[in-house]
């Protein structure tokens, strides 16, 4: 078991096209961090800008008709963080490399759609070069190798994971000075409030959830690569419903049955920050539904692999 | 006593919706025998060929590698069988090594050594570390056989090994093949719908058409055909005294004459009475050789020279 899984691993980084997703994922990092230093305001001025900015966020409240929900929520959420830091004199417009790690897990989305071509490519590419029948045809029966190569997707998915965490900090702190490890990061809890919670820790529980999101849909991917037998058509299936499902969910937020629907359960973050989408769903929900659609994502799966004939190609 | 056979096949079918592709194919193969399986496109040879080895699930019937079933005991069974189905695909972006130990790794007691064996034996030395989406489909061809032989099988599996190779290479693997049978004992299964291919290359020939076994054939006997006829050439010094002394004997029979050689159809016991009757008249005979009936001809009639259908 343990040699097949040093295959699909061989498999996955003795390809240039793996380490061409990794150099972009670093690439987006560094353009963030430009980004970011050049929209920085001058040192000393940010209580007015922040003065103004709360302003400029009542007027918007004052008016929201016609807004949707989420913008309202969102709009909500940062008068009542900018509030939080005037009070408690934070600087919200401080970088460092800590801060600056926080905002570039917003390429999580990126890094998503690279672990989805390499989850989607990884069964369908064996059956598109034909390899497929050499593989079958050694000793290792189909279910060792189906486990092999689910286990080589979710590496890659935990190797792009730290790629983006590692990279983040690193050029955060090459860029904007490694101090600020102990600064509070404030943001809105579940019910409401304002809150403060360690740079490091909010970190580490942004990349928790981000994991668990990824292994979700890094099975759906797998999947429709069994399913499918072709890379491109798995690939592209699995990152449009990676993209189109979580704002499917918000659309359709005011319907209570959209809770049964995977993309509305897989961010976890959900209960921690800023409220459940859907009124009434809860952490325990989401965990028994994803749970209950990964055990059928990946029944169907192996049912398939070991089940269906090689024939002609 | 007689040895346990290689591979067994016992009612072998495969339906798909009402259609048997494979048709309750039985038959046993000895060890270092080549055995070929000869059938037009579709006949259901490479389906056969998969099943086999497992790529396709038989509806019914076994298929069994030194008394192992490949379906019960997949593992143990495949241990004995090397095998090429169709084209030898292989990762391009690796090297031709980097392949080998790749399928290596995947079964049990594989040394480097063991690599560095194969790889001479089929002469790969050369460009073993190169990218094998580099290589030739002679060279692809090679890697495949090379791969299949790795875990030093007792059965090698090889279907339409012929394809796409130029005649040099034909030979070359037909050569080899012959050698592995006969110098380490292995169990070949070759396909093909080339026949003169299959002649040259085979001890047996299964003739399968529309999924049915027609016949086995032995290639040693196959020059005695069924009606016992069978095309004769004489060698004569002077062909046109010969002409009239057959004309006179055997009236009505068509002789072909070139040069001193004179070829007609005779059946066996017309063979010696010729030759007395030549002698007889006193004609010098040189040569007198009956000459094999090519398999494709038997081919043709067995199976009414209809193709795919």
């Amino acid at each position: 078991m343990i040699n097949l899984l040093i295959n699909e691993n061989l498999k996955i980084y003795l390809r240039s096209r793996t380490w061409i997703l990794w150099a972009l994922l670093v690439v987006a990092i560094g353009l963030v961090a430009w980004t970011t230093l050049s929209s920085q305001p001058h040192v000393g001025a940010w209580r007015p800008q922040l003065i103004t900015n709360v302003q400029s966020l009542q007027t918007a409240l004052a008016h929201t008709k016609g807004l949707p929900r989420a913008s309202v929520q969102q709009l909500r959420e940062q008068l009542l963080s900018d509030r939080y830091d005037l009070k408690h004199n934070l600087d919200p417009f401080r970088t460092d490399a800590w801060k600056f790690a926080s905002t570039a897990a917003n390429l999580d989305v990126l890094a998503m759609a690279f672990i989805l071509v390499i989850a989607g490519d990884i069964v369908a590419s064996e059956y598109a070069t034909g390899t497929i029948k050499m593989l079958l045809t050694q000793t290792a029966t189909r279910t060792r190798i189906l486990v092999s190569k689910y286990l080589a997707t979710l590496l890659f998915g935990l190797a792009t994971t730290l790629v983006l965490g590692v990279f983040s900090i690193a050029i955060g702190a090459a860029v904007f000075g490694a101090q600020g490890a102990g600064a509070p990061t404030t943001y809105v809890n579940a019910t409401g409030h304002v809150e403060q919670m360690g740079v490091i820790a909010y970190l580490l529980m942004t990349y928790g959830f981000f994991l668990v999101e990824m292994i979700v849909t890094a099975t759906i991917a797998f999947m429709l690569s069994t399913i499918f037998r072709s890379s491109a058509l798995s690939i592209t299936v699995a990152i449009l419903t990676f993209l189109v499902g979580s704002t499917l969910v918000e659309a359709l937020s005011r319907f209570s049955w959209v809770k049964y629907i995977l993309f509305a359960n897989t961010n976890l973050t959900q209960y921690f920050v800023g409220g459940p989408r859907i009124a009434g769903m809860t952490l325990g929900f989401s965990i028994e539904m994803m749970i209950a659609y990964f055990i059928v994502m990946l029944g169907l799966s192996w049912w398939i692999f070991v089940k269906r004939d090689v024939s002609y190609s | 006593m007689a040895l346990a056979p290689r591979v067994e096949i016992a009612h072998l079918t495969k339906r798909i919706g009402s259609k048997a592709i494979v048709d309750d194919l039985s038959f046993q193969i000895p060890a270092g025998e080549v055995f070929g399986l000869l059938g037009p496109n579709g006949a259901g040879k490479t389906t056969t060929i998969r099943m086999m080895v497992g790529l396709i699930a038989a509806s019914s019937g076994t298929v069994e590698i030194n008394g192992l079933d490949v379906v019960k005991h997949f593992e143990q069974a495949m241990q004995h069988v090397g095998a090429i189905v169709e084209n030898p695909e292989m990762y391009g972006f690796l090297s031709g090594r980097q392949n080998l130990r790749h399928f290596a790794r995947m079964c049990q007691g594989v040394t480097e050594a063991r690599i560095e064996e194969v790889v001479q034996q089929v002469g790969l030395e050369a460009r073993i570390n190169d990218r094998v989406k580099t290589y030739s489909l002679g060279m692809r061809q090679r890697l495949g056989l090379a791969q299949a032989l790795l875990r030093r099988p007792d059965v090698l599996l090889l279907d339409e090994p012929t394809n796409g190779l130029d005649p040099a290479g034909i030979r070359e693997l037909r050569d080899y093949l012959r050698r592995l049978a006969q110098s380490e004992g292995l169990t070949v299964v070759v396909s093909s719908h080339l026949l003169s291919e299959m002649e040259l290359m085979c001890d047996r020939v299964a003739i399968i058409q529309s999924g049915k076994l027609v016949d086995i054939q032995t290639m040693g006997e196959i020059a005695a055909t069924a009606d016992g006829v069978s095309e004769v050439s004489l060698d004569v010094d002077d062909a046109s005294a010969a002409n009239a002394v057959i004309a006179a004997r055997f009236e009505g029979i068509e002789v072909k004459t070139r040069e001193n050689e004179l070829v007609l159809t005779l059946s066996r016991e017309q063979i010696p009475e010729l030759v007395a009757a030549l002698v007889g008249a006193g004609a010098k005979v040189y040569g007198v050789r009956a000459l094999k009936r090519s398999l494709e001809d038997q081919f043709l009639a067995m199976t009414g020279g209809r193709s795919v259908d």
